[in-house]
């Protein structure tokens, strides 16, 4: 089992101002950013692979929070970013309520079903508290942001 | 003819049938409150991703997850990931080219 957040956030690991308007837009922008970081080198088949997992039901957690996930085989590591959207993308979400945050958490074909859940479920359950999530929104320090996040684990 | 982003798709997608399909996987992501209602239509798509690939293809794919639990594994500095051989130089004609590992039989990704 390997921590997804470190001590501190690297910044790369944090897109505080995401371009995208749609939910395929928003997941192959993070797509690009885990190819920079050297997660995958096929982001068109990771945008695939998320948007599959979208198909078979929305990744929105409610209260604003998306934690759009996939394992696969061109993941050559775990990786969670961190994105957060201005405006707000329609996401599907339950309660109705537009993405603001969202919490991409990718991991190579090797890790165990349970393990992959158990890292989404880290990551649902990091903004689940309402001043966590309030802090996710809006801090713009790495540091602040990898404290709320490190419990999550792949 | 059969391409690796088939083989590829369909590995990637049996991974999360495997998730949406039972168990304590399926429970975990029930209980954080997810949907999981596309799962019908998940299998549909596999069916038709499986009829895409050449029956050679086919057959190797399912014989080795029905053997090992993966029809693929990647190759990670020359070496299966699932039988962990090192494999000869002359393996893989490309990035793109499908081939078998020799040893145990998974179908190998390249990239």
């Amino acid at each position: 089992m390997s921590i997804l957040v470190g001590p501190a956030l690297h910044p790369a690991h944090l897109i505080p101002d995401l371009k995208g308007h749609s939910r395929v837009s928003v997941l192959g922008e993070l797509a690009r950013q885990a190819q920079r970081l050297g997660a995958t080198r096929e982001p068109a088949m990771l945008r695939s692979a998320l948007l599959m997992r979208e198909r078979l039901g929305s990744t929105a957690a409610g209260h604003g929070c998306a934690v759009p996930n996939a394992r696969s085989l061109l993941v050559t590591r775990s990786v969670l970013l961190v994105g957060r959207s201005r405006g707000g993308v329609e996401w599907g979400a339950e309660d109705g309520a537009a993405v603001r945050l969202v919490l991409l958490v990718i991991s190579p074909a090797e890790t165990s079903a349970p393990g992959h859940v158990a890292a989404v479920a880290g990551a649902v359950e990091a903004a689940r508290p309402v001043r966590a999530r309030q802090r996710l929104f809006d801090s713009d320090s790495p540091g602040e942001i990898a404290e709320l996040l490190g419990a999550v684990r792949a | 003819m059969t391409s690796w982003i088939d083989v590829v798709g369909l590995h990637d997608l049996d991974l999360l049938l495997e998730e949406a399909r039972g168990g304590g996987a399926r429970q975990r992501t029930l209980s954080l409150g997810f949907r999981l209602g596309g799962l019908a239509a998940l299998e549909r798509s596999r069916v038709r991703l499986q009829a895409r690939l050449d029956g050679r293809w086919a057959h190797a794919y399912e014989r080795a997850q029905r053997r090992y639990g993966r029809g693929v594994v990647a190759v990670r500095d020359r070496v299966c990931q699932g039988c962990f051989i090192t494999l000869p130089t002359c393996a893989a004609a490309s990035r793109d080219s499908l081939t078998v590992c020799e040893s145990c039989g998974r179908i190998l990704s390249w990239r």
